[in-house]
């Protein structure tokens, strides 16, 4: 029987494709703008996941995310150092200032200070120079595409100068950063030559990166810090879930995809629903001659919802396939980087899709379920 | 292959059509599928490569971790344990000479040794001033001491003797007028004006023996006094002098090393000092002034032991020993130097000695120190319960 219903699918090519077609383009746009979504909230808190080095995130405790820390006096650090379970803790500077290029144009930039003493906090892989020359006088980093932003379509050099707040710094290295949600190149210093690269404000610091003991459970260790200091203290998930969770809830860009989302799941169940309707009213006739030789209604269900499985899975199959042809060739535009097709998307957009057949099927099968098998031999 | 070979070699047939017609539907059968399918694995291998964690790494440098299970952590500056002696000079000037150079910074001096030395070329001018007025009043001692000059003395004993005899005459004159009057061959007023002239010589001889007198018994011992008194008020303006002298030359006032030398020959140097001119120190055994926050004071003993981590070394913790606390609760020390700064908190300030030889700890050096408080915590947390 299932192969006579892969004959009665694949028969009509036209059809056949268009339901596949149906179904891919829905997986495509789903995906794609699924992912992009994720990806793009995931932007957002690419500073804190940027971090390798540090599982915990101390700071204000009124702090809603990562952009908005205000500064904590500096001996909150020693306070930190003091909190049992604790094993190490260093002093971060996150903020935004504003450079000054060569030629006089102002970049907007995000500005780190690490500290000087062990770099916590430092990015992880280099592209041009070396990690420890940061520590030579009024050095900085930029990530690649801050390097792309600020000097467009120039080779990467080093030795450039710019002027943070009326003082000199100087490129050292150019490091691989995630990208930040506004675009903005990250700068890497270090923390005493900050005072001098920020406007004068009494409290500088704003993070304190912290590490559990060997052994001892994060989550309990940032409670602990918040009972002995009064700070706020995260693991690096609940502080990327909190920032996310922020930037969720204060912008439209959920709305925004959850629209075309849900276009997307819209139009790929209206073009696959239709179709498939169609064509299993095509296949009545058929259908019927079955039910004349005493095929069970189940049976016929059953048929109707393998040819549905099938289109899905193929369909399925080659939206996922154009998704990541689409990701891959755009991995290396800048602006697109670190965007990728999500596994999460890829199920959600399968269990779509599989409803989005299941749901035709049954519409259609309904047809074949009230047809006299006489019917289709009077006409 | 088959079918391409039966093609090329035997020509088309019936059954080799239905058979090529056959393989080609079941082409376009599996065409789809095939694409899908290759597409779909496409995706996963996207999927699986993309999603790839990253994962956790090691700081650059490993961050200073405190070797005691319940810790009070605070920052520590390096100081000597003489603290920092800067030097001063007791008067302003130009420094004329210097006995060190900003080259013998580090090495050690003696108590006593010369440092530098102020211009004192007015002093010295004075000095000799003040010997030259003191020539005057010695020279009047000396003059009152050798009195009486024995160049006076003579005449005026010639004169008393020369009086002398005049008075004998005129007693003699007397007497015999007086035995003459008896015999009334003189008149009254003659004896009378005999015995007035007698009187007289016998006076002119009394004052001019007072006189002899006066003159043998030298200078009067007021007068003296007065001089001397003069010489000792010129004696004491010289030490005077001479002390502002040894005061233009700055001495070393302890044992210890130069950490900062900033005395040239030229330089102006003023009262009190505007800038720190030799920072001596004793390095015997280096400190650390530890700053504990004013809301970990609960949990501090006097006492208790500490570890210090110099700032970027992964080295081993240095072993403090417990020297004193500070009574007295200080704003915390910002090393910011902005004139705008506000205080946040309040520290205690602990000293601790280094108890290791270390080559990599200088003064003013900032350290990580880590307090053990596991025994204080131990019993707060079992009152606690």
């Amino acid at each position: 029987m299932s192969w006579i219903a892969m004959r009665m699918l694949i028969g009509d090519t036209a059809k056949y494709l268009g339901l596949i077609f149906g179904i891919s383009f829905a997986t495509l746009l789903m995906t794609q703008q699924i992912s992009i979504f994720v990806g793009i909230m995931k932007r957002t808190a690419s500073q804190v996941l940027d971090v390798r080095d540090a599982p915990i995130w101390v700071m204000d405790e009124k702090t809603r995310f990562i952009d908005e820390a205000p500064g904590i006096p500096e001996g909150d650090l020693e306070r930190v150092r003091g909190v049992t379970g604790v094993d190490w803790a260093a002093r971060l500077y996150k903020g935004q200032v504003t450079a000054r290029l060569e030629g006089g144009e102002f970049r907007a930039v995000v500005l780190f200070g690490l500290d000087d003493a062990t770099l916590v906090g430092a990015p992880a892989e280099m592209i041009r120079g070396q990690l420890s020359d940061l520590r030579q006088p009024d050095a900085f980093m930029v990530d690649k595409s801050g390097y792309e932003y600020m000097w467009p379509g120039e080779p990467l050099i080093l030795g450039r100068v710019v002027e943070l707040n009326d003082r000199r710094a100087r490129l050292v290295g150019i490091c691989k950063a995630s990208a930040p949600f506004t675009t903005l190149p990250v700068l890497y210093t270090r923390y005493s030559i900050v005072r001098g690269f920020v406007p004068g404000q009494r409290t500088l610091m704003n993070y304190i990166l912290a590490s559990p003991k060997r052994g001892s459970d994060p989550l309990q260790v940032c409670v602990q810090i918040n009972k002995v200091t009064g700070l706020a203290a995260y693991t690096q998930e609940q502080f990327f879930w909190k920032t996310i969770k922020y930037f969720l809830s204060t912008t439209g860009i959920p709305v925004n995809f959850g629209i075309t989302i849900t276009l997307g799941f819209l139009v790929g169940a209206a073009i696959t629903g239709q179709t498939f309707y169609l064509f299993t009213l095509e296949n009545l006739k058929q259908f019927g001659v079955l039910k004349a030789m005493g095929v069970s209604n189940s049976r016929i269900v059953g048929m109707v919802l393998l040819q549905g499985a099938v289109v899905g899975l193929l369909g399925f199959g080659i939206g996922i396939g154009l998704t990541a042809a689409f990701f891959e060739s755009t991995k290396n535009i800048t602006h697109l980087a670190g965007l990728y097709l999500v596994p999460e998307a890829a199920v959600g957009v399968g269990v779509a899709v599989m409803m989005i057949v299941s749901l035709a099927a049954m519409v259609a099968s309904m047809k074949v379920l009230w047809l006299e098998p006489a019917q289709v031999f009077r006409g | 292959m088959t079918v391409s070979k039966s093609v090329g070699t035997t020509g088309p047939t019936q059954t080799n059509m239905r058979f090529v017609r056959a393989f080609f539907a079941s082409l376009r059968n599996m065409a789809v599928p095939a694409v899908s399918l290759s597409l779909l694995l496409f995706g996963v291998a996207h999927v699986v490569t993309s999603t790839r964690s990253e994962p956790a790494i090691d700081p650059p440098v490993t961050p200073p971790r405190s070797p005691y299970g319940a810790t009070i952590a605070g920052a520590g500056v390096v100081e000597p344990r003489s603290e920092n002696v800067r030097v001063g000079a007791p008067l302003s000037g130009v420094i004329l000479t210097t006995f060190v150079t900003p080259d013998d910074t580090g090495k050690s001096v003696k108590k006593g040794d010369l440092l530098f030395q102020v211009d004192d070329r007015h002093l010295h001018a004075q000095l000799l001033h003040a010997e030259a007025r003191l020539l005057v009043p010695q020279a009047q001692l000396a003059r009152l001491e050798s009195q009486p000059r024995p160049e006076e003395v003579s005449p005026q004993r010639f004169r008393v003797d020369a009086l002398r005899a005049n008075a004998v005459r005129a007693r003699d004159d007397f007497q015999r007028l007086l035995q003459l009057s008896d015999s009334r061959t003189i008149s009254e007023s003659e004896l009378v004006a005999s015995r007035q002239t007698l009187q007289a010589a016998d006076a002119e001889r009394d004052r001019a023996q007072a006189e002899l007198d006066l003159l043998i018994s030298g200078a009067w011992e007021p007068d003296k006094e007065v001089t001397r008194a003069e010489i000792a008020q010129i004696v004491a303006e010289i030490a005077r002098i001479k002390t502002e002298i040894s005061r233009s030359t700055v001495t070393a006032p302890i044992d210890g090393v130069m950490l900062q030398v900033n005395v040239r020959t030229g330089e102006f140097v003023a009262t009190p000092p505007t800038k720190d001119l030799i920072v001596l120190g004793d390095m015997q055994r280096p400190r650390v002034r530890v700053e504990i926050d004013e809301s970990d004071i609960p949990r501090f003993r006097p006492g208790m032991d500490a570890a210090a981590f110099v700032r970027g070394s992964d080295g081993q913790p240095l072993p403090l020993r417990f020297v004193r606390t500070e009574p007295f609760v200080v704003p915390k020390q910002s090393l910011t130097g902005s004139n705008d700064e506000r205080v946040d908190t309040r520290v205690l300030q602990v000293l601790y000695e280094i108890q290791a030889q270390t080559h990599s700890v200088f003064v003013g050096q900032q350290m990580d120190v880590f307090v053990n408080a596991t025994a204080v915590d131990a019993v707060t947390v079992s009152n606690g319960e």
